[in-house]
């Protein structure tokens, strides 16, 4: 989907990240750029949102918001678009936290228009 | 996710072939040789259980001490199910038995093989003493309902092998599908020089 595709063209410049993938919940691929293996990631996107929610039901949590992993060359951001979609942002070491949050909102607020 | 027992096992009646599936007259001739079989349980379970204790791997599934009450259990098998009408409940309990498998880590493997056994044991008692067209009636019906039996143990336990993957991590069905068929095909190619054909 062209929209989509705009989308996250916007959201990998504007946080300096490296690659950027939109999955269902069943862990398909809706829009990649810059993943290796669109299909594994996808699946492992949605996977880590899945166990993510199910680990916090155990403490009495409502669902998790996001995802954040650090690592040595940089943040894994991935975060909810809304019940049926998650979005997986891979961003390098120098890319900032705080850009990454603010534009990852954006985008999935971007991404919920296309789909009302 | 279908984790009603009584549902799953209906789809799974569904997925046998109609040929394959046990008619009025194979539940009457396993009804009719009930006799037959619990006079043959001893020499059943006996070699059973013989077997799976002569096999290092097959014997670690046994707790010290256990084998008498799974010879209870298997005789009870046998007169349950020869005797049995083989109705929902009947198959719905196979497919509980699934379930039990997991439990107590009787892999899939090991489950076919030993009902190869017992089949084995069943079909070559049923010749020794029964004439010939009837101990082919009583082959022809058991075959089935073993067959039957086995496709529903080993789908239970693949699928709630599944389920309880999913409900642990909270990974849906899909996406458990999903995640293998993005490594199915490197474990194909990883493993091709093993393709004969």
């Amino acid at each position: 989907m062209k929209n989509l595709d705009a989308i996250l063209q916007e959201l990998l410049m504007n946080t300096d990240s490296e690659a950027v993938v939109l999955a269902n919940s069943d862990g398909l691929p809706l829009a990649a750029i810059n993943t290796k293996d669109d299909n594994r990631i996808a699946a492992l996107t949605a996977s880590l949102q899945s166990m993510t929610d199910r680990f916090v039901e155990n403490f009495n949590r409502d669902k998790s918001k996001q995802i954040i992993v650090e690592t040595d060359q940089g943040y894994i951001t991935i975060k909810r678009v809304n019940d049926n979609l998650v979005l997986m942002l891979l961003s390098g070491e120098n890319a900032k936290l705080g850009m990454i949050l603010l534009y990852v909102d954006d985008a999935i607020k971007r991404i919920n228009e296309v789909f009302v | 996710m279908e984790t009603d027992l009584m549902v799953l096992t209906e789809k799974l009646l569904e997925h046998i072939p109609e040929n394959l599936r046990l008619k009025e007259n194979d539940i009457k001739v396993l009804n009719d040789h009930l006799d037959f079989f619990l006079s043959k349980a001893d020499i059943i379970v006996k070699d059973f259980y013989d077997t799976l204790f002569s096999n290092e791997a097959t014997r670690k599934v046994f707790h010290e001490g256990e084998r008498p009450i799974r010879e209870k259990s298997l005789a009870e098998w046998v007169a349950k199910t020869i005797g049995g009408k083989f109705d929902k409940d009947y198959w719905a309990w196979q497919t509980f038995v699934g379930i039990l498998h997991i439990k107590r880590k009787v892999t899939n493997d090991y489950m076919l093989i030993m009902m190869h056994r017992i089949s084995d044991l069943v079909i070559g008692e049923a010749y020794k003493d029964l004439p010939a067209d009837e101990a082919a009636a009583l082959k022809t019906a058991w075959l089935k309902l073993a067959g039957i039996v086995l496709s529903l143990i080993s789908e239970s336990y693949h699928y709630f092998y599944l389920v309880a993957i999913s409900q642990t991590t909270g990974i849906k069905l899909n996406l458990l599908d999903n995640l293998v068929r993005v490594e199915v095909d490197n474990l194909l190619e990883a493993n091709k020089k093993y393709r004969l054909i």
